[in-house]
Protein backbone atom coordinates (compact mmCIF):
# COMPACT_ATOMS: atom_id res chain seq x y z
CA UNK A 1 0.00 0.00 0.00
CA UNK A 2 1.24 3.52 -0.96
CA UNK A 3 0.86 5.98 1.86
CA UNK A 4 0.99 9.72 1.68
CA UNK A 5 4.62 11.69 0.68
CA UNK A 6 5.01 14.80 1.73
CA UNK A 7 6.14 17.31 -1.22
CA UNK A 8 8.90 18.48 1.20
CA UNK A 9 10.91 15.02 1.81
CA UNK A 10 11.76 13.75 -1.98
CA UNK A 11 14.61 11.99 -0.01
CA UNK A 12 11.61 9.60 1.13
CA UNK A 13 9.80 9.48 -1.76
CA UNK A 14 12.94 8.11 -3.65
CA UNK A 15 13.68 5.39 -1.30
CA UNK A 16 10.01 4.26 -1.97
CA UNK A 17 10.92 3.86 -5.12
CA UNK A 18 14.06 2.35 -5.03
CA UNK A 19 12.52 -0.64 -2.48
CA UNK A 20 9.07 -0.66 -5.25
CA UNK A 21 11.73 -1.35 -8.06
CA UNK A 22 12.93 -4.48 -6.81
CA UNK A 23 9.66 -6.13 -7.44
CA UNK A 24 9.91 -5.50 -11.13
CA UNK A 25 13.06 -5.88 -13.71
CA UNK A 26 14.08 -2.69 -13.08
CA UNK A 27 17.10 -0.86 -12.09
CA UNK A 28 17.37 1.73 -9.69
CA UNK A 29 20.74 4.20 -9.68
CA UNK A 30 20.96 6.31 -7.33
CA UNK A 31 21.69 10.13 -8.41
CA UNK A 32 23.71 11.87 -5.46
CA UNK A 33 24.53 15.62 -4.83
CA UNK A 34 27.85 17.08 -3.51
CA UNK A 35 27.06 16.10 -0.01
CA UNK A 36 25.51 12.43 -1.00
CA UNK A 37 22.29 13.56 -0.51
CA UNK A 38 19.98 11.52 -2.61
CA UNK A 39 19.15 14.00 -5.42
CA UNK A 40 17.22 11.15 -7.60
CA UNK A 41 17.10 8.04 -9.18
CA UNK A 42 17.58 6.67 -12.70
CA UNK A 43 15.16 3.78 -13.35
CA UNK A 44 15.71 1.68 -16.23
CA UNK A 45 14.50 -1.76 -17.82
CA UNK A 46 17.00 -4.47 -17.03
CA UNK A 47 18.95 -5.92 -19.71
CA UNK A 48 19.12 -2.39 -21.37
CA UNK A 49 22.07 -2.04 -23.45
CA UNK A 50 24.72 0.67 -23.70
CA UNK A 51 23.72 2.64 -26.57
CA UNK A 52 20.13 2.74 -25.20
CA UNK A 53 20.74 3.70 -21.69
CA UNK A 54 23.10 5.90 -23.12
CA UNK A 55 20.40 7.75 -25.31
CA UNK A 56 17.93 7.55 -22.72
CA UNK A 57 20.18 9.39 -20.22
CA UNK A 58 20.71 12.05 -23.04
CA UNK A 59 16.94 13.01 -23.39
CA UNK A 60 16.74 13.58 -19.27
CA UNK A 61 19.49 15.69 -19.19
CA UNK A 62 17.90 17.56 -22.19
CA UNK A 63 14.45 17.88 -19.90
CA UNK A 64 16.48 18.32 -16.86
CA UNK A 65 17.83 21.73 -18.05
CA UNK A 66 14.78 22.89 -19.44
CA UNK A 67 13.24 22.02 -15.48
CA UNK A 68 14.71 25.71 -14.43
CA UNK A 69 12.44 27.76 -17.00
CA UNK A 70 9.46 25.13 -17.31
CA UNK A 71 8.67 24.94 -13.47
CA UNK A 72 8.27 28.41 -12.58
CA UNK A 73 6.70 28.81 -15.79
CA UNK A 74 3.99 25.99 -14.62
CA UNK A 75 3.84 27.24 -11.38
CA UNK A 76 4.22 23.74 -9.63
CA UNK A 77 6.72 22.41 -7.39
CA UNK A 78 9.09 20.04 -9.89
CA UNK A 79 8.50 17.39 -7.01
CA UNK A 80 4.92 17.22 -7.11
CA UNK A 81 4.27 17.75 -10.71
CA UNK A 82 1.90 15.47 -12.18
CA UNK A 83 3.03 14.75 -16.11
CA UNK A 84 0.30 15.93 -18.01
CA UNK A 85 0.57 12.78 -20.16
CA UNK A 86 -0.21 10.70 -16.80
CA UNK A 87 -3.88 9.46 -17.45
CA UNK A 88 -6.32 7.95 -14.97
CA UNK A 89 -4.98 4.21 -14.19
CA UNK A 90 -7.00 2.17 -17.44
CA UNK A 91 -7.63 -0.43 -14.41
CA UNK A 92 -10.00 1.98 -11.99
CA UNK A 93 -13.16 0.66 -12.23
CA UNK A 94 -15.47 3.85 -13.90
CA UNK A 95 -18.77 5.31 -12.66
CA UNK A 96 -19.65 3.96 -15.56
CA UNK A 97 -19.30 0.13 -14.88
CA UNK A 98 -20.50 0.85 -11.33
CA UNK A 99 -24.02 1.86 -12.28
CA UNK A 100 -24.38 -0.78 -14.40
CA UNK A 101 -22.95 -3.45 -11.50
CA UNK A 102 -25.50 -1.44 -8.96
CA UNK A 103 -28.34 -0.84 -10.96
CA UNK A 104 -28.61 -5.06 -11.69
CA UNK A 105 -28.67 -5.80 -8.01
CA UNK A 106 -31.57 -3.14 -7.32
CA UNK A 107 -33.71 -4.63 -9.48
CA UNK A 108 -33.49 -7.66 -7.96
CA UNK A 109 -34.07 -6.09 -5.18
CA UNK A 110 -37.43 -4.42 -6.18
CA UNK B 1 -12.42 -35.17 -17.79
CA UNK B 2 -8.75 -35.33 -17.59
CA UNK B 3 -7.22 -39.26 -16.96
CA UNK B 4 -4.83 -39.70 -13.60
CA UNK B 5 -1.67 -37.83 -14.51
CA UNK B 6 0.47 -40.78 -15.55
CA UNK B 7 3.15 -37.80 -16.22
CA UNK B 8 2.76 -37.52 -19.51
CA UNK B 9 0.37 -34.92 -19.48
CA UNK B 10 1.11 -30.94 -17.95
CA UNK B 11 -1.29 -30.21 -15.17
CA UNK B 12 -3.95 -28.26 -15.08
CA UNK B 13 -3.29 -24.39 -13.20
CA UNK B 14 -6.48 -23.04 -11.56
CA UNK B 15 -6.46 -19.54 -9.60
CA UNK B 16 -9.34 -19.28 -7.62
CA UNK B 17 -9.66 -15.27 -6.42
CA UNK B 18 -12.41 -13.25 -5.23
CA UNK B 19 -10.88 -9.68 -4.59
CA UNK B 20 -12.89 -9.55 -1.87
CA UNK B 21 -12.32 -11.56 0.80
CA UNK B 22 -14.84 -13.24 3.01
CA UNK B 23 -16.88 -14.53 0.00
CA UNK B 24 -16.04 -18.02 0.30
CA UNK B 25 -11.89 -19.27 -1.34
CA UNK B 26 -10.59 -21.22 0.52
CA UNK B 27 -13.78 -23.28 1.62
CA UNK B 28 -14.36 -23.57 -2.01
CA UNK B 29 -11.02 -24.42 -3.19
CA UNK B 30 -10.77 -26.91 -0.22
CA UNK B 31 -13.77 -29.24 -1.22
CA UNK B 32 -13.33 -28.10 -4.86
CA UNK B 33 -10.14 -30.35 -4.44
CA UNK B 34 -11.86 -32.95 -2.00
CA UNK B 35 -14.64 -33.65 -5.08
CA UNK B 36 -11.61 -33.96 -7.55
CA UNK B 37 -10.08 -36.19 -5.57
CA UNK B 38 -13.15 -38.07 -5.03
CA UNK B 39 -13.17 -38.75 -8.70
CA UNK B 40 -9.74 -40.19 -8.64
CA UNK B 41 -7.95 -36.97 -9.64
CA UNK B 42 -4.70 -36.22 -8.10
CA UNK B 43 -4.84 -32.83 -6.82
CA UNK B 44 -2.14 -30.44 -5.30
CA UNK B 45 -3.84 -27.08 -3.53
CA UNK B 46 -1.63 -24.43 -3.13
CA UNK B 47 -1.91 -21.66 -0.33
CA UNK B 48 -2.00 -18.55 -2.31
CA UNK B 49 -1.93 -16.20 0.91
CA UNK B 50 1.44 -16.73 1.69
CA UNK B 51 1.80 -14.68 4.31
CA UNK B 52 -1.45 -15.01 6.27
CA UNK B 53 -2.01 -18.52 5.98
CA UNK B 54 -5.85 -19.95 5.83
CA UNK B 55 -5.77 -23.46 4.01
CA UNK B 56 -4.36 -25.44 6.80
CA UNK B 57 -6.59 -23.41 9.58
CA UNK B 58 -9.73 -24.68 7.50
CA UNK B 59 -8.66 -28.21 6.95
CA UNK B 60 -7.44 -28.20 10.75
CA UNK B 61 -3.97 -29.34 10.12
CA UNK B 62 -0.76 -29.07 12.05
CA UNK B 63 2.03 -27.31 10.20
CA UNK B 64 5.39 -27.05 11.13
CA UNK B 65 7.27 -26.47 7.19
CA UNK B 66 5.62 -23.78 5.02
CA UNK B 67 6.47 -22.62 1.16
CA UNK B 68 8.31 -19.84 3.17
CA UNK B 69 11.09 -22.72 3.57
CA UNK B 70 11.24 -23.29 -0.35
CA UNK B 71 11.61 -19.22 -0.75
CA UNK B 72 14.03 -18.45 1.95
CA UNK B 73 15.96 -21.60 1.69
CA UNK B 74 15.29 -23.52 -1.66
CA UNK B 75 13.63 -26.15 0.37
CA UNK B 76 12.10 -28.68 -1.96
CA UNK B 77 8.01 -27.90 -2.03
CA UNK B 78 7.16 -31.77 -2.46
CA UNK B 79 8.74 -32.11 1.11
CA UNK B 80 6.28 -29.93 2.31
CA UNK B 81 3.53 -31.51 0.99
CA UNK B 82 0.43 -32.72 3.34
CA UNK B 83 -1.74 -35.17 2.07
CA UNK B 84 -5.59 -34.83 3.06
CA UNK B 85 -7.10 -37.64 1.86
CA UNK B 86 -5.72 -40.13 -1.14
CA UNK B 87 -5.35 -37.56 -4.41
CA UNK B 88 -5.66 -34.23 -2.16
CA UNK B 89 -2.01 -32.54 -1.12
CA UNK B 90 -1.61 -29.37 0.17
CA UNK B 91 1.23 -26.74 0.31
CA UNK B 92 0.87 -24.93 3.10
CA UNK B 93 1.88 -21.13 3.64
CA UNK B 94 2.97 -19.06 6.45
CA UNK B 95 0.94 -17.34 8.71
CA UNK B 96 2.07 -13.76 9.96
CA UNK B 97 4.81 -13.12 7.78
CA UNK B 98 4.48 -9.91 5.64
CA UNK B 99 7.14 -10.48 3.71
CA UNK B 100 6.08 -13.94 1.74
CA UNK B 101 2.89 -11.18 1.01
CA UNK B 102 5.57 -9.35 -0.99
CA UNK B 103 7.94 -11.30 -3.07
CA UNK B 104 10.28 -9.68 -5.01
CA UNK B 105 10.44 -10.27 -8.90
CA UNK B 106 13.16 -12.57 -8.25
CA UNK B 107 11.70 -14.74 -5.40
CA UNK B 108 8.80 -14.68 -7.86
CA UNK B 109 10.14 -16.28 -10.61
CA UNK B 110 12.25 -18.52 -8.41
CA UNK B 111 9.30 -19.84 -6.94
CA UNK B 112 7.41 -20.23 -10.06
CA UNK B 113 10.43 -22.12 -11.32
CA UNK B 114 10.26 -24.26 -8.23
CA UNK B 115 6.60 -25.19 -8.46
CA UNK B 116 7.02 -26.28 -11.89
CA UNK B 117 9.31 -29.27 -11.00
CA UNK B 118 7.14 -30.01 -8.36
CA UNK B 119 3.62 -30.08 -10.05
CA UNK B 120 3.85 -32.60 -12.69
CA UNK B 121 2.73 -35.69 -11.09
CA UNK B 122 -0.54 -34.07 -10.14
CA UNK B 123 -3.91 -33.41 -12.55
CA UNK B 124 -4.80 -30.48 -10.98
CA UNK B 125 -3.13 -27.90 -9.63
CA UNK B 126 -5.66 -25.17 -7.25
CA UNK B 127 -4.34 -22.13 -5.85
CA UNK B 128 -6.53 -20.55 -3.34
CA UNK B 129 -5.14 -17.31 -3.71
CA UNK B 130 -5.34 -14.12 -0.90
CA UNK B 131 -8.00 -11.62 -0.77
CA UNK B 132 -7.73 -8.29 -2.84
CA UNK B 133 -5.51 -7.32 -5.74
CA UNK B 134 -2.12 -7.44 -3.92
CA UNK B 135 1.57 -8.93 -6.13
CA UNK B 136 0.76 -12.49 -4.99
CA UNK B 137 -2.78 -12.18 -6.28
CA UNK B 138 -2.15 -10.86 -9.17
CA UNK B 139 0.91 -13.11 -10.05
CA UNK B 140 -0.26 -16.42 -9.03
CA UNK B 141 -3.50 -15.62 -11.74
CA UNK B 142 -1.21 -14.96 -14.11
CA UNK B 143 0.96 -18.28 -13.52
CA UNK B 144 -2.29 -20.09 -13.60
CA UNK B 145 -3.94 -21.21 -16.90
CA UNK B 146 -7.20 -20.81 -16.05
CA UNK B 147 -8.94 -18.25 -13.33
CA UNK B 148 -11.67 -19.08 -11.06
CA UNK B 149 -13.18 -15.72 -9.74
CA UNK B 150 -15.69 -16.17 -6.79
CA UNK B 151 -18.18 -13.52 -5.63
CA UNK B 152 -21.61 -13.38 -4.04
CA UNK B 153 -24.71 -11.73 -4.57
CA UNK B 154 -23.77 -8.03 -2.79
CA UNK B 155 -22.19 -5.15 -4.80
CA UNK B 156 -19.15 -5.34 -2.55
CA UNK B 157 -18.05 -8.47 -3.62
CA UNK B 158 -19.65 -7.38 -7.14
CA UNK B 159 -17.38 -4.71 -7.63
CA UNK B 160 -14.30 -5.95 -6.59
CA UNK B 161 -14.83 -9.30 -8.51
CA UNK B 162 -15.27 -7.04 -11.62
CA UNK B 163 -12.15 -4.85 -10.74
CA UNK B 164 -10.10 -7.60 -10.47
CA UNK B 165 -11.30 -9.11 -13.48
CA UNK B 166 -10.08 -5.57 -15.18
CA UNK B 167 -6.84 -5.83 -13.67
CA UNK B 168 -6.56 -9.50 -15.05
CA UNK B 169 -7.45 -8.28 -18.35
CA UNK B 170 -5.86 -5.52 -18.88
CA UNK B 171 -2.60 -5.95 -17.24
CA UNK B 172 -1.91 -9.61 -17.56
CA UNK B 173 -4.20 -10.20 -21.13
CA UNK B 174 -6.30 -12.80 -19.41
CA UNK B 175 -9.25 -13.26 -21.20
CA UNK B 176 -11.15 -16.67 -19.85
CA UNK B 177 -12.40 -16.24 -16.46
CA UNK B 178 -15.12 -19.11 -14.66
CA UNK B 179 -17.20 -17.35 -12.44
CA UNK B 180 -19.10 -19.06 -9.19
CA UNK B 181 -21.83 -17.59 -7.01
CA UNK B 182 -21.50 -18.18 -4.13
CA UNK B 183 -24.42 -17.77 -0.98
CA UNK B 184 -27.08 -17.61 -3.55
CA UNK B 185 -30.62 -18.27 -2.47
CA UNK B 186 -31.51 -20.36 -5.47
CA UNK B 187 -29.76 -21.41 -8.45
CA UNK B 188 -31.92 -18.95 -10.45
CA UNK B 189 -30.24 -15.52 -8.33
CA UNK B 190 -26.97 -17.70 -9.10
CA UNK B 191 -27.51 -17.37 -12.99
CA UNK B 192 -28.88 -14.06 -12.69
CA UNK B 193 -26.02 -12.64 -10.55
CA UNK B 194 -23.82 -14.44 -13.32
CA UNK B 195 -25.50 -12.60 -16.48
CA UNK B 196 -25.69 -9.34 -14.20
CA UNK B 197 -21.80 -8.98 -14.31
CA UNK B 198 -21.60 -10.80 -17.60
CA UNK B 199 -23.27 -8.20 -18.81
CA UNK B 200 -21.05 -5.41 -17.93
CA UNK B 201 -18.06 -7.42 -18.68
CA UNK B 202 -19.24 -7.60 -22.14
CA UNK B 203 -20.02 -4.42 -22.36
CA UNK B 204 -16.85 -2.64 -21.29
CA UNK B 205 -14.41 -4.96 -21.58
CA UNK B 206 -15.39 -6.90 -24.37
CA UNK B 207 -15.07 -10.50 -22.50
CA UNK B 208 -17.59 -13.04 -21.99
CA UNK B 209 -16.65 -15.14 -19.03
CA UNK B 210 -18.07 -18.80 -18.06
CA UNK B 211 -20.80 -19.91 -15.39
CA UNK B 212 -19.10 -22.81 -13.86
CA UNK B 213 -21.80 -23.08 -10.96
CA UNK B 214 -23.06 -21.35 -7.85
CA UNK B 215 -23.31 -22.51 -3.92
CA UNK B 216 -26.28 -22.20 -2.12
CA UNK B 217 -26.33 -20.84 1.02
CA UNK B 218 -26.38 -23.67 3.35
CA UNK B 219 -25.75 -24.53 7.04
CA UNK B 220 -23.62 -27.61 7.05
CA UNK B 221 -20.97 -25.09 5.43
CA UNK B 222 -20.44 -23.40 8.53
CA UNK B 223 -20.82 -26.26 10.32
CA UNK B 224 -17.53 -27.51 8.71
CA UNK B 225 -16.22 -24.44 8.74
CA UNK B 226 -16.28 -24.42 12.39
CA UNK B 227 -15.25 -28.26 12.65
CA UNK B 228 -12.18 -27.33 10.11
CA UNK B 229 -13.67 -30.15 8.08
CA UNK B 230 -14.54 -30.16 4.40
CA UNK B 231 -18.26 -30.13 3.89
CA UNK B 232 -17.98 -32.21 0.98
CA UNK B 233 -16.57 -35.26 3.16
CA UNK B 234 -18.54 -34.12 6.41
CA UNK B 235 -21.92 -33.99 4.81
CA UNK B 236 -21.58 -35.40 1.35
CA UNK B 237 -25.69 -35.05 0.95
CA UNK B 238 -25.70 -31.61 1.86
CA UNK B 239 -26.95 -29.01 -1.27
CA UNK B 240 -23.67 -27.28 -1.14
CA UNK B 241 -21.69 -30.83 -1.61
CA UNK B 242 -23.90 -31.49 -4.29
CA UNK B 243 -23.27 -27.79 -6.28
CA UNK B 244 -19.33 -28.75 -5.53
CA UNK B 245 -19.58 -31.81 -7.28
CA UNK B 246 -21.64 -30.41 -10.33
CA UNK B 247 -18.78 -27.84 -10.47
CA UNK B 248 -16.04 -29.54 -10.02
CA UNK B 249 -17.57 -31.94 -12.91
CA UNK B 250 -17.25 -28.83 -15.25
CA UNK B 251 -13.80 -28.22 -14.64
Amino acid sequence: MTSYISCNDPEAFFRIIEKQARHYPVEATRITGKEENLCGLFLFRKGLSRPERQKALGRVLKMAAAEPERAPEEGDDPICHVPKTLGEDSCQVTTEERAQLFSFLKRESN
Amino acid sequence: MNKSNTGNASPKIICISSGKGGVGKTSIAINLAAALAKNSRKVLLIDGDLGLANVDVALGINVRHTIRETVEQGRDPLSLLIEIMPGFHVLPASSGVPEMANLSHEEQVFLANTLEDTIDQFDYVLVDSAAGIGESVLWFNDWSQENIIILSPDPTSMTDAYALIKILHSRYGKKRFNLVINSVKSKKEGREVFEGIKAVLKRFLKIEPDFLGSLPVDNHVVKAIRNQKPFLITYPDSRASIAITEIADRI
